[in-house]
């Protein structure tokens, strides 16, 4: 029994081994396409020197193709040790209150994201699942932006209206966000572009960096006016606003985006 | 994970209570432990990088204590880290008892429930420890048993979830290793002074599968394996000053984060020769590891949740410019060799000298393994998940060295008073594949050590190090000076300073008391930027200056 015993514990071991692979044929599963209930709020925290962030921001971009294209609001803010600051001779792209976005969520390196503000910030292989499982969820409130622009004064006037179902208290949240903004990005192996194209980058907060109350009745159409002046250092013709709704228990319950210049 | 100072405060109360009592050697109950605290008061320093903190003070604190008799133990550990010093993971703050443990002992058999840590063999397929410089503590929270029915026999059970900071990971592991000592059954390798040990481990992870959600598109999802099993084997033989070691793990399908969600085995093989007598020493070894990270948390991003750990080839060095660019461990695989010799010339010879003089020499090498792309099992022969990944030819070399170091030690004592130390080490450090970027680091360090002991109780040791190199941030110059007073007090103050890019010096001065178990060194100066590593896991730790307080108490 003493030679036996070692004998067969190996044997064993190896068969367990071998019993926990999964074959080719097992390993996906497929999930039924539902229309998607919502749209959802990514807010994908990044940085310019991050050479993994390219990687996620195409990963992202393929995950909004496959849902309509105003179904998926994606916001990067640039935040962490890994994010550029503006300087006279760089554009930077890290601000302050998308540092305190970051610290808020704990952030511990980029690429990560939030969606919806549920669950916390995650790392870019679970995005398409917790999306997919946003989408499904419904929400009672419709939403919706229209700017007005004034290119002499650079001012915008952002005008929200908001109906739900139901009553609804939480939070209304307004940033301006950037497209095709060509700036220095690192990229694996040591490469860099300096003429990388960076969208739907976080520049502001109109409304403070946690927004303003807001209170909702059932089927009682809430409209509020905001106004914003553009820096000049921002194509007007590539901002956008960026609108959505958010509670502490539910996350965010609808999003909307409107061009600043329409 | 619930507070359980209570805990604490009962070990302590029974320690006093032991203490105090008369009791009869078998009864016998002995206190252990220990008591840390590592304190950062910081200041801004913007040239530096050193931010502002909330806090005004940032510590890192650990009480242990243990209870010990003859056929029972039991302890805990209170960590303080609700501010803790900079450069730990975000999880890591919080306070508590996350260790605790109650431990028999008897004749052939040893129980441990609660928290443990363990290791099989050389740590390919479990090793849990703690590491406070790391921030790394995975111990098991279970139960663990280890047998011995007969000589030469060791079994080993183990069973629990891993600790995971101020919580545990949503997975099972159970664990069985078994080692043979063959000696203790064949008398004749026992009379020839020959060891013989087999070993071989067995470890299970069990992790649900069901709110992971890795889509591949919008309709498919991957199914992921919920069990993961990992076995080793091993041999080893012992002679006289010589010393063989041959290790090979195996692990099943793993797709995690750490590996892109790929389906392929992973496996590691390790060989491992040396030989020492008096005043000789030689080790050579190689090791092979692919795709081998097991971790209790498939998606973890960090240096949290490894249930095993591959060992560095790489010295871990304690000159600050000799440990200027650290290597780490890569968790998807390298070849990795080792080299070491040690000699002493014997005192009264040419080369030896009235003293003796001590020689080391170490080579390390790590190089990428060969990976070729191979999509097999992907679902749309595009997406790399799902897939097998890549395909590894054994001894095929990847196009990239990772990291190689030549270092040479002479120590000698030069009189009566007077010892030296001189060190030269040639260092390739790929940074791009390390830490991101920077390209391959070509540097050569100098370094001299010497210390002068002018009576029994004074000595004055100095260190003048100069790292040079065209790469990164240039060249760098470091001296100390540090006297000590025995038994009590040690004053030491240095400077790194960049001579090639930035021009900065990185100054610090400490006073180090000493009293019998007690130590208290209280400092201020500044600290650059860098990682932190020991056995080839490495922490980043950003720049900081201010006030430190470190208190140590053993007991």
């Amino acid at each position: 029994m003493k030679k036996i015993f070692p004998i067969l514990v190996a044997s064993v071991a190896m068969v367990l081994a071998s019993c926990a692979n999964v074959d080719e044929a097992d390993r996906y599963k497929t999930v039924e396409a539902k229309d998607a209930n919502r749209a959802v709020l990514v807010e994908e925290f990044t940085g310019q020197l991050c050479i993994n962030c390219p990687e996620a921001h195409n990963l992202l971009a393929n995950i909004t193709k496959q849902y309509d294209e105003d179904k998926i609001i994606a916001v990067c803010i640039h935040a962490s040790a890994l994010a550029v600051a503006p300087k006279p001779n760089v554009i930077g792209l890290k601000t302050e209150i998308g540092e305190e976005y970051y610290k808020h969520w704990k952030g511990d390196g980029v690429p990560s994201a939030v969606i919806n503000r549920t669950g916390g910030l995650k790392p870019k292989d679970a995005w398409a699942g917790v999306i997919n499982r946003e989408m499904q969820r419904t929400t009672p409130l419709k939403l919706n932006v229209e700017n007005a622009y004034d290119a002499n004064t650079r001012k915008v006037t952002i005008n929200v209206n908001a109906l739900s179902i139901e009553d609804l208290n939480g939070k209304l949240q307004l940033w301006i966000v950037e497209d095709g903004i060509k700036a220095i990005q690192l990229l694996p192996n040591n490469g860099r572009n300096r003429e990388y194209e960076h969208n739907h980058v976080f520049r502001a907060a109109v409304n403070g960096a946690w927004g303003t109350d807001i209170s909702l009745k059932a089927n009682d159409a809430n409209k509020s006016t905001f106004t914003y002046t553009i820096d000049p250092q921002w194509e007007a013709n590539n901002l956008s606003v960026v609108a959505f709704i958010y509670d502490e228990a539910n996350g965010v319950q609808q999003v909307t985006r409107q061009k600043v210049n329409n | 994970m619930k507070n359980y100072s209570w805990l604490v405060g009962l070990l302590a109360a029974a320690a006093t209570t032991a203490q105090a009592q008369t009791t009869t050697d078998d009864n016998k109950v002995s206190v252990t432990g220990s008591i840390q605290s590592d304190v950062l008061i910081p200041q801004e320093d913007l040239k530096i990088g050193s931010p502002k903190y909330d806090e005004w003070a940032l510590t890192n604190s650990f009480l242990d204590l243990n209870l010990i008799s003859k056929n029972v133990d039991a302890g805990a550990r209170f960590e303080f880290l609700k501010h803790p010093l900079p450069g730990f993971e975000k999880d890591y703050k919080g306070y508590g008892v996350p260790y605790f443990y109650l431990k028999g002992k008897f004749e052939k058999l040893e129980v441990t429930l609660g928290n443990y840590y363990e290791q099989f063999g050389s740590g390919f397929v479990l090793r849990t420890y703690e590491e406070r410089s790391l921030g790394i503590d995975n111990s098991l929270l279970g139960a663990r048993i280890v047998y011995k029915p007969y000589k030469g026999i060791v079994l080993k059970a183990v069973t629990g979830e891993q600790r995971r900071y101020w919580a545990h990971n949503n997975s099972w592991i159970n664990g069985v290793d078994l080692e043979l000592n063959l000696d203790q059954w064949f008398k004749g390798l026992g009379q020839s002074g020959t060891r013989v040990m087999l070993g071989g481990s067995f470890v299970n992870k069990y992790e649900n599968n069901k709110h992971d959600n890795i889509m591949i598109d919008r309709t498919h999802e991957l199914v992921l394996p919920q069990n993961v099993n990992a076995w080793d084997a091993r041999f080893q033989v012992q002679k006289g000053g010589f010393n063989v070691l041959a290790e090979y793990a195996q692990k099943t399908q793993d797709p995690s984060f750490t590996n892109k969600y790929i389906y392929r085995t992973g496996n590691v093989a390790m060989l491992s020769a040396s030989y020492s007598q008096k005043g000789l020493s030689f080790l050579v070894q190689a090791k092979r590891s692919n795709d081998m990270a097991f971790m209790s948390n498939r998606n973890n991003v960090g240096v949290s949740s490894y249930i095993n750990h591959l060992p560095a080839f790489t010295q871990d060095q304690t000159y600050a410019l000799a440990a200027f660019y650290p290597y780490a461990t890569r968790p998807d695989g390298e070849w990795a060799y080792q080299a070491q010799m040690g000699y002493k010339f014997k005192r009264k010879t040419f080369i030896g000298g009235r003293y003796g003089m001590n020689v080391k020499v170490n080579f390390s090498y790590v190089h990428a393994i060969d990976k070729s792309t191979n999509l097999t099992g992907s679902f749309d022969n595009v997406n790399l998940k799902g897939s097998k990944g890549y395909g590894s030819a054994f001894f095929k070399w990847g196009d990239q060295t990772y990291y190689q170091d030549l270092n040479v030690q002479i120590e000698r004592k030069i009189s009566k008073n007077f010892k030296l130390n001189l060190m030269y080490m040639n260092q390739f450090y790929n940074k791009t594949v390390v830490e991101g970027e920077g390209g391959m680091i070509h540097s050569d360090i100098y370094i001299v050590d010497g210390k002068y002991t002018f009576s029994p109780k004074v000595n004055l040791r100095g260190e003048a190090q100069f790292l040079r190199t065209k790469g990164d941030q240039g060249n760098w110059w470091f001296g100390l000076l540090e006297l000590s007073l025995v038994p009590h007090f040690m004053v030491t103050v240095s400077d790194m300073y960049n001579v090639g890019e930035t021009n900065l010096h990185y100054y610090q001065g400490l006073v180090t008391y000493n009293a019998g178990a007690h130590r208290l060194q209280v400092g201020y100066g500044r600290t650059r930027a860098g990682f932190n590593c020991s056995g080839g896991v490495c922490r980043y730790v950003p720049a900081s200056k201010g006030f430190t307080i470190s208190y140590n108490y053993n007991f």
